[in-house]
């Protein structure tokens, strides 16, 4: 659906962005892609923990802990709901990395609110800012992955949303927000660990494999 | 390059002009500028200045560029740095500005003489910046989500500018504003990082004179975490003794960060820690059980934390945690000795048994009680006996024998392994050899040679020598495998140790092998007292007592003794330290010597006091053989004194004890009147032709002359008392004698009182010796006769040295006064007087005669008895009365020698004529 949304020319670059990596991996772009992968894997990981320290202490900061009064708000319609876990897949980089924006404009939002709202200094301002900042930093990872992919990452246009005045609509939009980011902050990173160890076997299998491969070619060799 | 400097020149005119339209309506005009305006010069480089004159001052007073002269800081540049590049226009070139001063100031002469300063500027000089080098950085957890990071870089020179260092850093997508350094040139801190995504970090300094940037970083701070240390730490005792849990919450998420973990402890009390083998702690936890540790002891624990992986750095150590383990068995028995009495009794031993507390490694815990168990060995057959004890020591009096004894002890986990002790009926093994002592470490080491058996265990026994304490014993054991070991005691330095090692073999003992040894040595604390035992003429035997063991602070390696003259140098000589007696020899005698004694230890020596004598002036047997001849010879001569005496005993008798002859046998009138004929004097005959006249001598004795004798001069009054009272009422007087005798009165000299005893005993004469007084010769011997035996009275003999007086014309005037006859009246008055009222009587009469005279105090009764009742007076009544402590003085015996042929002539007495006492 937001595919379909977005220009073709993006598109375009993407793909082409895709073809480069596929083609010509260099040993160098390997090995730092590997690490921006590990880097992003950590930072997913912190940032699902943060997500939901964040959530709860938001609920509990703007007295929305009444009823999950939050978590049954919908959720958000920017961040996808499917597995983005795959990191080394451009477009699935390429979804997480516009979720990233969104996040990144939705955590400037609530933080204006809360300026509003908290005195400077606040803790609460303390940990959307510092949320904030991994947001921005988990958009770093994924356009250096996507450039190690050879891939230019696609700013996409965000919408304009509509201007909220009251304040409690303020909160339970930032409510709102931050529970839909926990959840997918969790799931990704949920789906990440599940990837991860499915790497991690694959690769072992691969290497059994490779161990097992000449003895049976010698095998063969003999019969 | 002069087009180029004119241009610069034509645009700085332009510029100018324009400026000086602006300000024309000001009072003041400048005449002209420089440029640059307050440049900021690099050190070192060149710098080339412009003075430009404004067109208008060119015109009011022919001012022009060849003109101007430049001065720095008022010392004029020299004219070859100058430049006229027009005539409005002067420059200045410094190929160094090191020496560059300011200000520089661009000045014309008008007039060619007087200077006047048309322009200044200000050159500050300077370095550019360096390139910061060794940039570094660190993230400090201060808390759960703050992670400030700081990094620190060499800044380089000193750049005598205004630097500014920042510390830019950025993601790749994003730049962040640039950190800059307060109060620093060095540091900077980010106040949060994101973890996981790469940062670039660099620092930029800059100043007037340019920019330089350090190397660039890029890496993810996650990796430069000094993460904060565990905390709630907690340790809790397991179920094993040996075992504690430690538990901690860690203050990083484990989403951010995987920790490893290392952990130390030591017993508290002890300041070395141990440490967990981090292999075991390399996985992230909360919790890890430390074990090997030991029962019963209280464990102090601290933690820290870093990354992983080991990238980064170490937290640091937490706050430390104490924990104490469980109790345990006790891990050995605790070591035991004994100390053996058998003085009391030789039949039983007072048995000291004695054991060390266990040390806190092997009691495990809380030692509750000791048991003691004694069992008899053969021949002995007693069942075993227990002992419970609380205290470390217990003391049995037990049979001559042997007994094997043990010690457990036991705490609340159980009961120790036991200790045995055999205790033999004596010490009958091999004992070590060549035991021997070294200080080292401050702590004193005991060496011995094992003996060729085996030898379960050692026990050296040890105490401190004093004069002032009791050897109380110290002991401890060590293994049979060793030949050496420290004495595990508070050893004192100068102290004196008796050491003893005892070989347990598995059968019974060896003995002990003793020696003494000092931790550390020191000068003796006093010198020994030396004092002489004898003296003699040249040589002493001097004597000391040996130092007390508390005053040796060492082993006394000799003794030096000083002496010395007053006025000689001193001698010194080494004397072995076990004597306490040495003789000095080759003194000289008779001199006073001054001693003193030092006593050495090993550390030196300390003297004694000071101790003086004098040697003696004779030797040995010199003063016996001086004095034994002496004695000798002089019980010789009284030997001879006493043989001679004995010898000569008659004479000496007669006279000491003269004869005093009986006066009842005395005859006068048997001799007086018939022996004329062998009187020398002629006229004797003449004078007594009848024969009826005999001689009277007038003994006047005056009381108060009396005084006037000595006791030496009334002994031989004395003797005649003595005399008088043998043969009293019948022995005659002087008096009588007198008058019965010849009329020559017979007086001897004492120095002839033997001749005259002589005389009176064997001739009857006496004679009349006039001595002169005082080596006065008298002329003329007067000889009379008397048949007396009598002698002699000495008072009548010294009479001649009362008459040989001074008075010589007294001599000359010689009286011989007759009682018979005389006046009673005559007798009251003084000798002179009467002796004058005699004289022109009888004065040639009386010539030769000599007058004895005896002065008393009772001499006048005498006088009185004799003058008054002469025929009832005797001589022994005189005698009598001269005897009764009066002293018999002849006063006056002399003799005119011119009338000595006349006497008898001259003589007739008046008292005879006057029919006085007549001779039977």
């Amino acid at each position: 659906m937001r595919c379909n949304a977005r220009p073709l020319g993006v598109l375009a670059a993407v793909a082409k962005g895709l073809l480069i990596l596929c083609t010509v991996p260099t040993n160098a772009s390997r090995s730092s892609q590997a690490s921006y992968l590990q880097q992003t894997h950590s930072l997913v990981r912190h940032m699902a923990e943060d997500a939901q320290e964040l959530f709860a202490f938001y609920e509990s900061n703007q007295s929305l802990n009444v009823n999950n009064i939050c978590q049954s708000n919908k959720w958000v319609e920017w961040l996808p709901q499917w597995d983005v876990a795959d990191l080394q897949a451009p477009s699935a980089l390429q979804e997480l990395y516009g979720a990233m924006e969104h996040m990144h404009q939705a955590l400037q939002t609530i933080l204006q609110h809360q300026r509003d709202l908290n005195a400077p200094g606040a803790k609460l301002l303390q940990r959307l800012t510092s949320t904030h900042l991994k947001v921005r930093g988990l958009l770093n990872n994924i356009e250096a992955l996507l450039r190690a992919h050879g891939v230019v990452p696609v700013h996409i246009t965000l919408p304009e949303k509509p201007v909220v005045t009251k304040v409690f609509q303020q909160k339970l939009e930032g409510c709102k927000v931050l529970w839909s980011y926990s959840r997918f902050m969790s799931k990704l990173n949920a789906d990440l660990e599940a990837k991860g160890f499915r790497d991690c076997r694959e690769k072992r299998r691969q290497r059994r494999g490779s161990r097992r491969g000449p003895r049976a070619n010698k095998k063969v060799r003999r019969s | 390059m002069f087009s180029g400097w004119n241009l610069v020149a034509h645009g700085l005119y332009l510029f100018l002009n324009i400026c000086s339209l602006e300000v024309s309506g000001g009072l003041v005009q400048s005449c002209g500028h420089i440029i640059p305006e307050s440049p900021v010069l690099a050190l070192g480089s060149n710098f080339t200045a412009l003075c430009i004159l404004n067109e208008s001052c060119l015109d009011f007073g022919n001012i022009y560029a060849n003109q101007i002269i430049w001065k720095t800081k008022n010392r004029l540049v020299p004219k070859e740095q100058y430049r006229e590049i027009n005539r409005t226009v002067s420059s200045v070139t410094f190929n160094d500005t090191t020496l560059l001063a300011t200000p520089l100031t661009c000045n014309i002469l008008a007039d060619g003489q007087i200077e006047q300063n048309i322009y200044g500027i200000t050159v500050t000089l300077g370095l550019p910046p360096e390139k910061p080098k060794n940039l570094s950085c660190i993230v400090h957890q201060v808390s759960k989500l703050r992670y400030p990071m700081t990094c620190t870089w060499n800044p380089g020179r000193h750049t005598f500018l205004d630097t500014h260092f920042r510390l830019k850093y950025r993601w790749p997508r994003e730049g962040f504003p640039d950190c800059i350094p307060k109060d620093v040139n060095n540091s900077c801190t980010i106040t949060d990082v994101q973890f996981f995504v790469n940062l670039e970090i660099w620092v930029e300094a800059a100043n007037a004179l340019g920019k330089a940037e350090s190397d660039r970083l890029v890496f993810d701070p996650i990796e430069i975490v000094k993460p904060l240390s565990p905390h709630n730490l907690s340790v809790n005792s397991g179920i094993l003794p040996t075992v504690l849990k430690l538990s901690w919450e860690n203050r990083i998420s484990a989403a951010v960060m995987k920790l490893k973990f290392n952990i130390r402890y030591r017993i508290i009390g002890e300041t070395n820690w141990m440490q967990v083998p981090p292999e075991d702690t390399a996985s992230p936890r909360t919790s890890f059980s430390v074990q090997g540790l030991r029962p019963y002891t209280e464990y102090v624990f601290s933690i820290c934390c870093m990354k992983e992986d080991g990238v980064g750095y170490w937290s640091d150590w937490s706050e430390e945690k104490s924990g104490v383990t469980t109790e345990d068995k006790p891990s050995k028995g605790p070591p035991i000795w004994r100390i053996i009495d058998a003085s009391h009794s030789p039949a039983f031993w007072t048995v000291h048994l004695m054991w060390k507390a266990l040390e806190p490694l092997e009691t495990n815990g809380v030692i509750l009680r000791y048991e003691v168990t004694v069992r008899a060995k053969s021949p002995l057959s007693h069942p075993p006996e227990k002992y419970n004890v609380n205290t470390t020591s217990l003391t049995l009096k037990l049979p001559n024998g042997t007994y094997e004894v043990t010690v457990i002890a036991h705490n609340k986990a159980g009961a120790s392994p036991s200790s045995v002790l055999l205790i033999p009926a004596r010490n009958s093994k091999a004992p070590v050899k060549n035991i021997r002592t070294l200080p080292k470490d401050g702590k004193l080491w005991v060496g011995w040679t094992a003996p060729n058996s085996y030898v379960l265990k050692y026990v050296i026994e040890w105490c401190l020598v004093s004069n002032s304490s009791d050897c109380v014993i110290e002991w401890q054991n060590e293994p049979g495998n060793v030949q050496g070991t420290y004495l595990k005691g508070d050893i004192k330095p100068f102290k004196c140790y008796l050491i003893t090692v005892y070989p347990l073999y598995a059968d019974g003992q060896g003995n002990g092998q003793s020696v003494k040894a000092y931790l550390q040595q020191d000068r003796p604390s006093k010198g020994p007292t030396v004092q002489t035992k004898k003296v003699g003429k040249a040589e002493a035997v001097l004597t000391w007592n040996h130092l007390t063991v508390d005053e040796q602070n060492g082993f006394i390696r000799s003794y030096t003794i000083f002496y010395k003259t007053v006025d000689g140098n001193e001698t010194a000589v080494t004397v072995d330290p076990s004597k306490t007696e040495y003789t000095l020899s080759s003194l000289a005698s008779d001199t006073l010597y001054t001693v003193r004694m030092m006593a050495y230890t090993d550390e030196g020596g300390r003297s004694g006091p000071d101790f003086t004598f004098t040697t003696q002036k004779f030797g040995k047997g010199e003063i016996e053989a001086i004095v034994v001849p002496v004695c000798l010879a002089f019980l010789l001569i009284v030997l001879l004194g006493v043989l001679f005496c004995f010898n000569k005993r008659d004479l000496i008798k007669k006279h000491i004890w003269p004869n005093v002859p009986d006066p009842s046998k005395s005859n006068i009138a048997q001799w007086s009147p018939q022996v004329p004929a062998k009187h020398n004097f002629s006229s004797k005959d003449q004078m007594y032709p009848e024969g009826s006249f005999t001689d009277v001598s007038v003994v006047e004795i005056e009381a108060d002359d009396k005084k006037s004798f000595s006791e030496q001069d009334l002994k031989p009054f004395d003797l005649l008392k003595k005399e008088k009272s043998t043969s009293e009422g019948h022995s005659s007087g002087i008096g009588g004698s007198s008058c019965m005798s010849s009329p020559r009165q017979s007086v001897s000299d004492s120095d002839e009182g033997e001749t005259t005893q002589n005389t009176s005993s064997t001739v009857q004469y006496s004679t009349v010796v006039l001595n002169g007084y005082k080596h006065q010769t008298p002329s003329v011997q007067v000889f009379s006769r008397s048949e007396s035996t009598q002698p002699l009275l000495d008072s009548e003999e010294r009479s001649e040295d009362h008459a040989g007086g001074n008075d010589s014309t007294t001599q000359r005037h010689q009286y011989f006064k007759q009682n018979c006859g005389q006046d009673e009246t005559n007798t009251a008055r003084p000798r002179f007087e009467r002796a004058k009222q005699i004289t022109p009587a009888n004065e040639e009469d009386l010539v030769g005669f000599a007058q004895l005279q005896i002065s008393g105090q009772n001499s006048q009764p005498l006088g009185l008895g004799l003058e008054k009742n002469i025929e009832e007076a005797t001589l022994s009544d005189v005698i009598q009365a001269s005897t009764e402590g009066q002293t018999v003085r002849p006063e006056t015996v002399e003799e005119n020698p011119a009338s000595a042929d006349e006497m008898p002539k001259s003589y007739l007495p008046q008292t005879v004529r006057q029919g006085g006492y007549m001779p039977q």
